[in-house]
Parts: structure tokens; sequence; C-alpha cells
């Protein structure tokens, strides 16, 4: 039959057809394709009078018992009832028995209920992930009634409570351990206290042991406390009562659990969304530890600046990442860049610090043809050994050292050998051509302004752009190279005479597997340039 | 090959356990000192005396043979009543009337779940018409019958027919002879029967009790079954346990209405003759000594007899394959061999091809002739008890009724049988039992010979036995019968009908017991399904026991101004 | 996300006989996968209910009474009329007849008592990884091979 369109499913959603209902609970479950878009659906057009019942306690209590009895007088009473019956996962093997349909079987052929089954799939506390949506799917679907019914009394972090409206907590006497039960954790969170196998009897004393519990607390908080015998339904109809009465009760209430519901909803979201990532950079980070750049505990913390979310074009990046895996780019993609993107780098860039904010940089942005036109004009000038205009500035002492370095080492990565000249010319060329990126931004100054000024504010600015650039994935490289000869740029791109090229950044997607783009500069220990004055 | 099949070295294949069946230890040669502390008088006994180890008559089957029985039934009772002559020429004496699977749950064939079980386990027999068509021409006094039943309810109809077509005929109740196995435990363990509270079920037992020791003393009204919860994974011990628990429980509740146990008479129980060949023999010879015990101890029974217990048995299902199906025979044969070494009284064997489908005439024949073998050829019957005094078998005997009483003290400490059956306790050690069986046989330490071991290709032959066995009649024959019973209803007398109603449902509101209400009811027509609807409402539970149809209106009519 | 089988055992009509799939139910479990159960007593309208509300990719039935052509023809009919398209399989008391049958209406797998649990596993996942190929969707990589 193949995959249904999600579109026709959510047509079928929206007339009730409880065939979709199924499937559209598989889709959500799963996070297949089509997720989000049922899950928005359910939440805009979730019905407001929707009673949800959560059913919990120990195994071998009488929950699935229970629902079967309560199913019944729901449909005595004509509401329509919608159960979601979750069972654990083996943790070995990941696979689950899920019998507590077996109990509630007899309503399968009734139109007015729908009874699905959930594996925990790895969560805690009684409902899982793929429950939690399938809930929303439930209230978008209109039943009258809800139970969900789980394994487990509720822990701190995902309690069952606050995806409810009435919290019920089934115990079985005889237990011993029953009133351990009762205490630990439940007591904040059960608001009906069921006791079942209401015949034995030690339910009668457990009802008042129970109820000397809460004694202490004031009424209108206590939990109420019914005794039960699921097997013949005795009790039941006097807990269906409860449901409603406790359900007016808390009405204040529900507004909170609904905001703390959406919190835990956008919490968990986020994190499902950030795993893979979060295991990926954990297993690289295991190197780095291994390899003793860094503890685990340094690199907990700088996990979390690793992480990259898309967003619609954009790709958000953690600052100190930023600054420091910046690095020139000197092989590109050919790949073009969009004029949005652009635009929106430029606006970060321009952030940048200015003497009195005097912003004194204009750009010349250039792509496709022009570019390779200025290309070929510079490409023509070096092979005519034209004289640059703008000299390449000197070097002395450790500055010297600093240079030959970085050369070594891109030499190096790009197999240049030092005798060979001709590679050594195309290497030389290739700066000239911008390293062949897609796109060339010319930072101009107007002659107005002071050179020394605007040259240290320009600074600013390019590396700002540097940085902005990388938040969307693209790399560059600050070239003065790329304004030494300036016949090319100024043909081409007609720059007026009162503006001064100062500097060109080659900008494009990095190739990533391009040689000298995997050199990483050293820099100086800051303690070796720096002195502290003021300081104990 | 299967995949999972133990790789055996033909040349060096030795023994992969150690143990019996069950689990018990078994070291590799018994002596004299393994009975040091058996005192033979009080402990063993030669047979026809207490405690009865070694049978309950003095002369065993040189007086008489065990009962032969097997389940027949065919489509029509036409035909079922002309293959229960053609049997009983041919040696059978015991007449099996098991119904099908939807009669067994108390549903006529027109309620919606009985079609897909129709005819499976047994004959379709919803109303007094059907029997009269399957029994006619046979003797209804003298022949011994045995009703296997999910419920008491079930059991108080099929008997109550019978009784209704002697009366119509004008014979003799009183030498009405069979059982019926009603055992309130084994259908709620088992089957997780769905219809009858166990109360229920047990006070419309002491009724169905009391009602056959004043009218039909022949009749066994009760059977406690260890059969079926063996099948469905319980142990030897367990098995023996449960056996013993469910019937002094009966007693129990016979004696606490006032009662003694020597007006109930000697006590009937099934009982399942397992794989294991020597263990089985234990078993039953343990049983019977275990309950003369509690027959003289905890109910001071005055009368011999009384402690005597009664073992008909069944071979085991379960040890039965699809693949090679020629090798059942051998499995029957020594499983029956194990009842009469062991004692017991009646033995339904099973046919080579049940793991395949409906036993074919051949194949029944063969369970019958190996019986006649046995008993004539191999001259087995000539002497009580013969492995009495081995000294392994004796050793095993005590093993298995200790353990078992162990058991006992462990389920009478958890409150009882019943108790035990209510909150799951029995079920969890049955499903205990059938797990361990399963590891053993995937890990191959049990091994199962043409399924995890010794497979290989089937020849002419097997296949032969396998496209012998018959189907279930298709939905064609069931739809005749669904018309069949619906215009069954519409032929009745209505007036007679209303009134067998309204009877059946007041004497049941106001605690009668019922027995006489469901006979008259019988002869007016009442089919199952009326029968345990009306009595369920009477119960003030619904008409249906799975509660898919409503009341039919006919009944409700008929009860409308006393419900 | 690696897909979670969903796999349906049920069993119809009056069979009372559990072992045989309680035995498969844990079978599955231990391979990796999310069953449920019907539990007994169940109409094959009910069953087809039950599939398609949980959504399963295939369903068992279990019957050892030879009941399984009646039950499967009428289960399959019933399937069609909800529009679903799930697999069927069934165990229990069949002949080579009752096999032929069942093959021509279309059932997916039919393993009488001398199939051992594994066989049937095996052939359980062939089906549905075949499913999920032809749908395009990931599974298998938290399947645990199972038993023996």
């Amino acid at each position: 039959m193949g995959r249904m369109i999600i579109r026709e499913l959510l047509e079928r959603f929206d007339r009730r057809d409880w065939k979709v209902l199924g499937k559209a609970i598989s889709i959500v479950e799963n996070q297949e394709e089509g997720c989000w878009e049922i899950l928005n659906h359910a939440w805009k057009t979730a019905q407001a009078e929707c009673l949800v019942v959560g059913i919990t306690g120990a195994g071998g209590a009488g929950k699935s018992t229970l629902i079967d009895k309560l199913i019944r007088i729901c449909r005595d009473r004509d509401r329509t009832v919608g159960v979601l019956a979750v069972d654990p996962s083996s943790p070995y093997t990941g696979g689950a028995m899920l019998g507590d349909r077996v109990r509630m079987n007899a309503h399968s052929s009734d139109p007015g209920v729908y009874i699905r089954s959930f594996a925990s799939r790895g969560s805690f506390g009684g409902i899982s992930q793929g429950a939690k949506y399938a809930l929303y799917l439930y209230k978008a679907f209109g039943f009258d009634v809800i139970f969900l019914e789980s394994l487990g009394v509720g822990q701190a972090e995902t309690d069952i409570s606050c995806f409810v409206d009435v919290t019920t907590v089934i115990l079985a006497p005889g237990n011993g351990d029953a009133i351990q039960l009762a205490k630990a954790g439940t007591q904040e969170i059960a608001d009906i206290f069921v006791i079942n196998k209401g015949d034995k009897p030690e339910a009668e004393m457990l009802r008042l042991q129970l109820m000397a519990e809460f004694a202490v607390v004031p009424e209108e908080y206590r939990p109420l406390i019914v005794k039960t015998t699921a097997k013949d339904g005795t009790g039941v109809e006097e807990l269906t009562d409860c449901f409603s009465q406790v359900s007016r009760r808390l009405l204040p209430a529900r507004r909170i659990k609904q905001q703390i519901r959406i919190e835990n909803e956008i919490f968990t979201g986020a994190a499902c969304f950030y795993e893979p990532q979060l295991r990926r950079y954990a297993k690289e980070l295991t190197q780095e530890v291994l390899a003793g750049t860094a503890t685990p505990f340094e690199a907990a913390i700088r996990l979390g600046s690793k992480i990259l979310i898309k967003d619609q074009g954009g790709i958000y990046m953690q600052m100190r990442e930023a600054i420091q895996s910046r690095k020139s780019i000197r092989g590109y993609l050919p790949e073009p860049v969009s004029k949005e993107v652009l635009e929106q780098v430029l606006e970060l860039a321009t952030r940048a610090v200015s003497a009195i904010n005097m912003q004194p940089w204009e750009f010349a942005v250039v792509t496709g043809a022009p570019l390779d036109a200025i290309r070929q004009c510079n490409t023509e000038d070096l092979r005519n050994q034209v004289s640059v205009d703008i000299p390449e500035p000197e070097a002395n002492g450790i500055y010297r050292d600093r240079r030959i370095e970085i050369a070594k080492q891109l030499f190096k990565a790009m197999d240049i050998k030092r005798e060979d000249k001709e590679r050594r010319n195309w290497w030389l060329e290739r700066g000239f051509r911008f390293f062949e990126a897609p796109v060339l931004i010319l930072v101009m100054a107007d002659e107005e302004i002071d050179p020394l000024v605007s040259r240290l504010d320009i600074g600013c600015f390019t590396q700002n752009l540097c940085l902005a650039a990388m938040e969307y994935g693209l790399g560059t490289c600050v070239q003065t190279q790329a304004v030494m000869y300036q016949r090319g740029i100024r043909e081409v791109l007609k720059l007026p005479e009162s503006k001064r090229p100062v500097v060109g950044i080659a900008l494009g997607y990095p190739e990533p597997e391009f040689p000298a783009n995997k050199v990483v500069s050293c820099r100086e220990k800051v303690e070796n340039i720096t002195s502290w004055t003021g300081f104990y | 090959m299967a995949e999972n099949t133990v790789k055996m070295d033909r040349d060096k294949d030795g023994l992969v356990r150690e143990e019996t069946q069950s689990g018990i230890y078994v070291k590799p040669v018994f002596t004299p000192e393994d009975l040091a502390d058996t005192d033979y008088t009080r402990e063993i006994a030669d047979p026809g005396n207490y405690p009865f180890t070694r049978g309950i008559y003095p002369k065993m089957y040189r007086d008489r043979l065990w009962l032969k029985a097997f389940l027949v039934s065919y489509d029509t009772p036409e035909s079922t009543n002309a293959a229960f002559k053609s049997y009983m020429e041919q040696g059978m004496n015991d007449l099996r009337l098991t119904c099908d699977l939807p009669t067994q749950n108390g549903f006529d064939p027109d309620h919606p779940l009985a079609m897909a079980s129709m005819f499976c386990g047994g004959i379709s027999s919803y109303a007094i018409n059907t029997y009269e068509t399957m029994l006619e021409g046979l003797p209804l006094e003298n022949v011994v019958y045995e009703g296997g039943f999910m419920n008491v309810l079930d059991a108080i109809y099929f008997h109550g027919l019978l009784v209704a077509m002697i009366e119509n005929r004008g014979g003799d109740i009183t030498r009405l002879l069979g059982t019926d196995i009603a055992d309130p435990i084994r259908s709620k363990l088992v089957y997780g029967d769905p219809s009858w509270p166990t109360e229920v079920e047990r006070r419309v037992l002491m009724d169905h009790i009391e009602y056959c020791l004043e009218h039909t003393p022949k009749w066994k009204p009760v059977v406690p079954n260890g059969i079926d919860p063996c099948q469905a994974g319980m142990n030897a011990i367990h098995e023996l346990g449960e056996v013993i628990a469910v019937s002094t429980a009966i007693i129990d509740d016979f004696v606490k209405r006032g009662h003694t146990i020597d007006e109930f008479g000697p006590m009937v129980v099934a009982m399942d003759a397992e794989s294991d060949f020597f263990e089985s023999i234990a078993k039953f010879r343990a049983a019977r000594r275990m309950w003369a015990k509690v027959a003289k101890e905890r109910f001071h029974a005055k009368k011999a007899s009384t402690m005597k217990l009664k073992i008909g048995i069944r071979t085991s299902g379960l040890s039965l394959q699809a693949r090679k199906p020629l090798n059942n025979a051998a499995r029957i044969t020594i499983q029956t061999l194990a009842g009469v070494l062991g004692g017991v009284n009646s033995i339904d064997a099973c046919s080579i091809d049940e793991a395949l489908g409906l036993p074919s005439y051949e194949a029944r024949m063969f369970t019958l002739d190996m019986q006649h073998i046995l008993a004539h050829e191999a001259d087995i019957p000539l002497a009580a008890d013969p492995l009495g005094g081995s000294y392994y078998v004796e050793w095993l005997t005590n093993e298995l009724e200790k353990q078992a009483d162990t058991y006992l003290l462990e389920v009478e400490k958890r409150g009882g049988i019943y108790e035990c059956l209510e909150n799951g306790w029995l079920y969890q050690l049955m499903e205990e039992d059938r797990l361990r069986v399963q590891k053993e046989k995937a890990e191959g330490k049990r091994l199962i010979i043409g399924y995890n071991a010794y497979t290989g290709e089937e020849g002419t032959l097997n296949q032969a036995v396998g496209k012998a066995a018959c189907t279930v009649p298709d939905e064609k024959v069931r739809e005749e019968r669904i018309a069949e019973v619906k215009a069954f209803r519409a032929s009745r007398n209505q007036e007679a009908v209303k009134a067998a109603i309204r009877k059946l449902y007041l004497d049941t509101k106001n605690g009668k017991n019922i027995s006489r209400a469901v006979i008259d009811g019988g002869k007016a027509g009442l089919t199952i399904g009326e029968v345990c609807g009306v009595v369920r409402l009477g119960y003030d539970l619904s008409y249906d026991s799975v509660n898919m149809i409503p009341t039919p209106d006919d009944v409700a009519a008929a009860l409308k101004d006393i419900m | 996300m690696a897909v979670k089988f969903r796999i349906l055992v049920a069993k119809a009509g009056c069979d009372i006989h559990e072992r045989g799939a309680l035995t498969m139910i844990h079978v599955f479990r231990d391979a990796g996968m999310e069953v449920i159960y019907t539990g007994r007593y169940q109409s094959e309208a009910n069953i087809a209910r039950t599939a398609v509300a949980e959504d399963v990719d295939i369903i068992g039935v279990s019957d050892l009474t030879g009941g399984l052509p009646v039950i499967c023809r009428k289960l399959l009919r019933e399937l069609k009329g909800l529009e679903a398209d799930i697999p069927v399989f069934c165990g229990g008391l069949m002949t080579e007849k009752d096999k032929e049958e069942m093959a021509a209406m279309g059932v997916a797998g039919t393993f009488d008592t001398g199939s051992t649990p594994d066989l049937c596993l095996v052939h359980v996942r062939n089906i549905l990884e075949t499913k999920c190929r032809s749908e395009g969707k990931a599974y298998g990589k938290d399947d645990n091979p199972g038993t023996a």
C-alpha cells in the first residue's frame, strides 16, 4: 500500500476516522517524516474538554482489569474513551510484551473505544516519549475520557502526573510494601488512591493506614481513597465519580500543569533533537581526552559549544568555538554564495567597533564573471611581472620567523618543495586569484579619512566578518594580496578615485579535504607577550 | 534439518540428562539401601490393601482390564453414532462424549465465537436432539460415559441430558454409569475460563454431587483433572500435588455441607502419562498412596473402598510430534504401558496422527490394537503391580510423594488451592515449569526425537500418516449447523421452553439444587447456551460470558416479570 | 531511529491452548519486537480492528484445534474490509492440505507444531524486513538476533 500522504492522513483524522489514528500515532512515536506536521496540527486542533486520567501502580495491582471496568461505566454513560497502555521494554533486547490489552479486549469491537499499547522504549517514570506525543493526538481526536495506564509510581523527572488531569495510584493489599509505595514519591502526585482487591481483609487495614498518612494534610489537598474489587466491579462506579470530583477540584492547578507540560515538551524535544549530535561530539571529544588535551569535564563544557542546529539556512555557533576555530581558507567549493546570506554576514560584521563610530568601511562584493575578469587581470599582471601597487611589508627577527614558519606549514601541506619554482609560482598566482573563491569582498575606505584610523577600524571589521561568515558555514581568507594589483579591481568594479581599496576578503564554502585548509597556525603564548601590572 | 538440531554423534551418543522430566536427580543404580526406611506393609502393601500403592484391587487386571476410551467425534451426530458402534465392536467400551470447543464454553453454534472453533475438539452437541441422534441404538446404561467439559455447568447439562434421555426411554437412571470432569480449578487455571466466578462453580459442583449421589449413584460427578494443567506446563510433582489438593478441597466443601467422605465414595482423578516412563508410573502409585492417607487421616474414612483412588489417564498429547508421526507409535505405546504398570483404571491413549489433524480411523484402530497387544500378546496384566519392589520405582514413588507433600504444604500456607488459584500463584508455577522445559529443549538438554535431535527426511510411510489425518469440517458444514440450531429452537414447544427457563432461573435465584431443573430443561429442548445463560442471569451475571451477545429476546420475554 | 516491529499475536474462537502463543510472544520479544497479545476468545472482526488500531506490522494467529483455514479466511476478509494491508501468518495444528489452502488464500506463513520457534522468527523477520525495504524505512539496528 505504501506510505499514506500526510495531508490525506490529516484529513481523515479530522473526520475522526479511527483507522488512521493508529498510523498517525506510529508516525509520531517513531518520529518519522511528517511527525511534526501531525503534532502541530494536533496541537492546534485540540479539543478543550478531555478528561485525562492517569492510572499507575505496581504490577499485579490490577490496573488493566480496573480500566476494563472503568471503560464499561464510561460507555454506559455514553462517553467515548481513549486508552494508552504503557509497558516496559526490555533493556537488553529492546523488545516488549504489551499485554495490558488482554484484559480490556472485550472493548475492541466498540467503536466508541480506542486502545493502543506502547512500549516504554527506554523512558522511565511510566510514560514513553511516544505515548506523550500520542496523547496530543488523542486530545485532538476528541475522546471524552482518556486513560493512561503505566507501570511504576512516578519519579521526579518524568512524572506522569503533569501529563494527566487526575493521577490515580492503585495499591493492592497484602504486599506489605503497599504503604511504602504510597509514601515514596507518590504522596505528592497521587490525587486518588485506589485499594484494589478490596474484598481482602487487609484492604481495610491499608485504607486506614493511608488515611492516617494524610490526616495532617488539609482536606482540600487530601487525596481521595477508594476501595474497589476490579474483578467483579465493586467500587468502580464510585471511582468514576471521583474522577470528575477531583478534576473539578484541581481546575486551578490545570493551568500550572499545562505550563509545566509545555516547558517539559520544549526541553525534552530539544534534548531529542540534539541527541545525535551530542553523541557524535562526545565520541570525538573522547579522543581528545585520551590524547591528553582535555579533561572529561572540560570536554563536557566544550561539548555544549559545539552544537550546531540547522534552522532554515542558519547555523548557530558558540562564540568560543568560532573564535577558536576561525582559520584562513585557501581552497573552496565552486558552490556560489547567495546574496541574502552575504547581506546577513555583512550586517553582522558591521557591528564591529570603529573610532567614535565613524564606520569608515565600504564594500564592493563581486562574484561570477566579473570576479573571473579581475582574476584574469591579476594573472596577466603577475605573469608580466608588473610591479605591485601596494608593496609587501618587510619583516625581521621573530616576525620573519613566524612568516617563514606559516609558509613552511602551508608548503608542506600543499606538497610544494622549496626547489620547485614552478609550483611555488603556481601557489603565488593562486593567491592573486583569491584562491579561486566564488566571492570577493573588497573593503574600501574614503580618502577623506586618515588612513591610520580607517585601517584600524577596518581590521576590526575584517575579523568580525570572518567570524560572522562561520555562522553560515562559510570560510574566508583575508588578503592584502587581493589589493596589491589595483588595475583589475578598479577597471571591473569601476571604483571611484575617492575610494581606496584597503583589503580583500576571499569568501566561499570551504573544500573540506583541501590540504592547506587543514593547517592550523600557532599562536605565541600570552604569557610571553604580556606584562601584568596591579595583579596579585 | 531443523534449525536448532542438536548435533549428535551417532557413535557416541550419550544421555544428555541425569534427571527425570520434573527435575528429580536419578542415581545410576538403586539398591536395597534406598528402601531401607520403607516399611512394606505400612507404606507399600499388597494390591487392594491400604494405602493402595500397588493398586486398588487385589488381582488388578487379572479380574478386569483397564477401560479403553478415546475421543470420537465427527461432523454430524449420525456419523458419530456410526463410529461409536463400529469402535465398540472393536473393543472400545468407554464412550468419550467430549463436545466441541464452543459447546464446552457454553456457546451455541450461532454464537459469534463458535464459527471459528466448531467441530474442534469434539462434537457440536448443543441440545438433546443431537445427543439422541448420537447415541441412537447404543445402550444408555452399562456403558461408561465420560464427559469432558470446561466448567461445572456444562457437566451438569451433559449429565442432565443423559438422565433426560433415560427417563424418556423409561429406563432406570440409577444405572447410569460414567464420569464428568467438572473440576472448578482446572478450567480456571488452564483455560482462564471467563464464564463463572469460582465461588459459583464450587457451589454448583456441590449441588451436582449431591444430586448424583442421590439419584445416579454410579455416576461420578467430579474428576479432578491433572491432565490439562500438565499439558499446559505443570511437571509431575505439581500435577500430583494439584490433583490431591483439588480432591481434598472438594471433599472439604462436601463435608462442610454435612456429609461424610464415605457418602462420596471413592475419588476418581484424571492424570497424564507423560514421556518419562518411570516417573509416570511412580506418580500414579504415589497418587494412590497420598489420597488414601488423606482420606483416612484427614477425613476419617471408615470404608476401605472410600480410600481407593481411581485413576483415569490420557497419554500426553504434548509429546506427540508432527514430524515423523510414525515415531508417535512408540510414544503412545510407552505411555500406555506406563499407565498399565502404574495400575490405572482407564486409559485414553492418543492416536499417532493427533499432532497433524483429527485422527484417522486406522490410527484409532492402532491405538486400540496396541492395547490389545499389551494385554494379550505381551501378558503384561498377568501379575498385579509387576514393578512393585523395584528399588528405583519404589524410591521414585517415595520421592515424588515427598516433593508433592512439600508443595502441598506450601499451598496450605498460602491459603489453600482456591486462594492460590485466585492470586495467580498456581498459574505462575505452571508457567515457570513450562518455561523451564522450553529452555531445556532450546539448549538441547531435553531431546525430542525428530524435532531437535535425530531429525531426518520423512519418507512415504510418514507422509501417508499425515495425509490420512482428517481435517476439521469447513465453513459449509458449520453454516448448516448454525441453521440447524436456529430451526431447532423454532421447532420446540414454546410453552414448555418458557416454563423450563423460568424454573431454572428461579431455582438458581433461590439457591436450590438446579440438577432437576436442568434435566427438565434438557427435555424441553433448552440448548447449552440457554441453560448456561439463564443460570448466569440467576447469579446476576451477564447472559453471555464474553459479552458478545445480549440476552436473547425469547429468554428475556420468558423472564420479564420475575427478573 | 531504527523502526521497532510491532506484532499482534491473536487467538480466535474458543481454542483455549495458549502455550504456543505464549512461547512465540517471548521469542518475538527477545528478538527485540513489541508484541501485543489479544488474549483468547477473540472474533476475527475483533482481531482485525485491534490490528488496525495498534497499527501493527504483522498478525500471527495461533490455533491448536484445526480451525486455522476457517479463521484465516475470515480474518483476511475482515482486514480487507478495513482496507488494512497487514500480512497474516499462523501457527498450530494443520494438515498439509490446510497449508496449501492457506497459502492459496494469501496467508504469509504457516507453521505446524513441528516447526521450531526460531524457524518462525526468521520467516517473520524476512517478511517484515522486506516490507520495510519497500517502504524505504530503516530497521534492524536495535534488533537482537534472538535465542540460539
